[in-house]
């Protein structure tokens, strides 16, 4: 009985719900790797670099070099010194990821001409913030920074604690030479901004940038970064492949009922209807068991979360590209001889 | 009384394959097939039987020749006019029963009548009414595993009839069963004969050709005699 259920339907059923399972968990894991990974290094990607100025002349050149520079993609943040609270300046230009809101907005792309006093900061920090009006401010050496947005995630984490300013209004406490963090999408979009810094300074102005170590041979295959995104790769590719495995031998298994059908005179619009029905229902069943499965085991053994938008990519991982790699099979299928199946 | 022809095959040929890998399967056939009767085709291995058969019955278009259904010519030139004229008339029956193994005997002998807007309900009458006059009503919800061969090429024939063609084609459907059940399945056909179908049987088994009402044999692609 198990043996016949295995065979047919069953096959296709438990191969989804295995699949959905194993997918939503290696979602969850990358979830929480990818927050473990920014909180260790207080959200600074694995690629920013530090820089400070010596001598510079210029007070405004910031905002000449903001309203000057053609790069985008980055994001560079100042430093403010201080025991008690970990503050920074923000400013970015173009489509780098930030700060993870909670709740509210983020400041707004490129620098402002004026200190505008606003301020994104952790939950934690909001909590001890007292309401004016049904809005909070954060206070900082006498002056208010009015809250526009909360950062945080789920889970509690480093962010928590932390307070954004708007960068302008933090130049007025560090002055403009201060210890500042260039990030961004990627190394190149990094390293463009980073040579862009130096050519907007002032001629007698020196720039201390660290030095992009650019890694090669073994230590470049084996940055964390870059293996971990290998590791998920092949991941992926296991699974597309088993998917297509799967889905090829559950038609190869309908081929005597496809040649069947032919024998009988059903149309060929039956005979896919009828396959491509009999597919969405069983997989989309074994997806929705396989989820049923997955919410105690992640949440059982505290992988992070799944969220709503995952079981979206999981569904479109499975059950979706399965029908893609259903149609080449399909149609070699329903082209095979009827005779030649009644042998 | 007149006697009618259900078939007249006129010079049919048909080769597999090209050139030096040419096989000639049928080379000229003519023959007549009456209404009502049980016609064997009798043969050695690759004679062209099974061909034969399998164009009789509309799987595929012959080379050359042509032949007649009820006084119509047959239209083979397409696969759409050959599907539905083998939909409509014709019920095959072959060797190894050729059942779903993960649908049951209702299921299977149901799948003769899908897709062509009949009504479930009309369905499951019809499906009950043949399997009735086959004997194995109380095997409905059984699956093939669980059946005889006997029982399954009664589900293999309910299969065929269910849709009321006239023309019934059988290849070998006596190959794989015992002497006893052999015969059980020859009265069936011999009923379904008395009741206004025709059954053309293709055999080894020279029992099967006596119980049949004309036989015709054939030899490397050709009728070599036709015995009434
Ligand atoms: N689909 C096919 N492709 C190639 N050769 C075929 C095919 N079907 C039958 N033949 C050849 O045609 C000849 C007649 O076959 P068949 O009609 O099956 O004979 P029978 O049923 O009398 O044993 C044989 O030589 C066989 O090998
Ligand atoms: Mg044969």
């Amino acid at each position: 009985m198990i043996v016949k259920v295995l065979k047919g339907r069953g096959m296709l059923f438990f191969s989804f719900l295995v699949m959905t399972i194993c997918l939503s968990c290696v979602l969850s894991t990358i979830r929480r790797y990818n927050a473990n990974e920014r909180n260790s290094r207080n959200f600074y990607s694995e690629l920013a670099r530090n820089f400070n100025f010596m001598n510079m002349t210029d007070e405004g050149y910031w905002n000449r070099f903001f309203s000057e520079t053609t790069d985008s993609g980055f994001v560079i943040y100042n430093i403010v010194p201080d025991s008690d609270y970990d503050i920074r300046g923000v400013a970015y230009k173009g489509d780098v990821k930030t700060i993870p809101i909670a709740e509210g907005s983020f400041f707004e792309e490129g620098l402002s001409e004026e200190s505008r006093h606003t301020a994104v900061v952790g939950k934690e920090i909001v909590q001890a913030l007292e309401d004016k009006n049904g809005e909070k401010y954060f206070t900082y050496d006498d002056q208010e920074y009015k809250v526009i947005g909360v950062a945080g995630m789920k889970k509690p984490s480093r962010l928590d604690k932390m307070v954004f300013l708007d960068f302008k209004s933090t130049l007025d406490i560090t002055g403009i030479e201060s210890e500042y963090v260039l990030d961004g999408k990627n190394a190149e979009t990094i390293s463009e901004t980073a040579n862009s810094i130096e050519y907007y300074a002032p001629e007698e102005t020196v720039v201390h940038m660290a030095l992009d170590d650019v890694k090669t041979g073994v230590a470049w295959l084996f940055e964390k970064e870059r293996l971990t995104r290998t590791l998920y790769g092949v991941i992926f590719v296991s699974f597309f492949i088993s998917t297509i495995m799967v889905v090829f031998l559950w038609i190869e298994k309908r081929r005597k009922r496809i040649g069947i059908c032919r024998l009988l005179g059903t149309e060929n619009r039956g005979i896919v209807s009828e396959i491509l029905r009999d597919y969405l229902k069983i997989t989309t069943l074994g997806y929705l068991a396989g989820i049923v499965c997955t919410l105690p085991l992640v949440y059982g053994l505290k992988l992070w979360d799944i969220q709503v938008s995952d079981m979206g990519v999981v569904y479109m991982l499975t059950v979706i590209f399965g029908l893609l790699a259903l149609v080449v099979p399909l149609i070699k299928n329903m082209h095979v001889q009827v005779f030649e199946i009644m042998r | 009384m007149i006697v009618m022809n259900i078939l007249e095959i006129k010079d049919i040929k048909k080769t597999f394959g090209k050139k030096d890998a040419a096989v000639h399967a049928l080379r000229g056939v003519t023959a007549e097939i009456q209404e009502n009767t049980m016609t064997a085709i009798m043969g050695k291995s690759g004679s062209g039987k099974s061909t034969l058969l399998n164009i009789l019955g509309g799987l595929m278009a012959a080379d050359e020749g042509s032949f007649t259904y009820a006084g119509k010519p047959v239209d083979t030139s397409s696969n759409r006019k050959l599907r539905k004229y083998r939909r409509d008339q014709v019920g095959f029956v072959v060797q190894y029963f050729a059942l779903i193994d993960d649908l049951n005997v209702f299921e299977n002998v149901a799948l003769s009548l899908r897709y062509q807007g009949i009504s479930r309900r009309e369905i499951k009458k019809r499906v009950k009414e043949t399997l009735k006059l086959l004997g194995i009503e109380s095997k409905i919800k059984a699956y093939p595993n669980e059946l005889s061969g006997g029982q399954q090429q009664r589900v293999a024939i309910a299969r065929a009839i269910v849709k009321k063609p006239k023309l019934i084609l059988a290849d070998e459907p006596t190959g794989a069963l015992d002497v006893k059940t052999s015969a059980e399945v020859m009265d069936i056909f011999r009923q379904l004969a008395d009741t206004g179908n025709t059954i053309v049987i293709v055999t080894h088994d020279p029992k099967v050709a006596e119980a049949c009402d004309d036989v015709i044999v054939m030899e490397d692609g050709k009728v070599v005699e036709q015995v009434s």
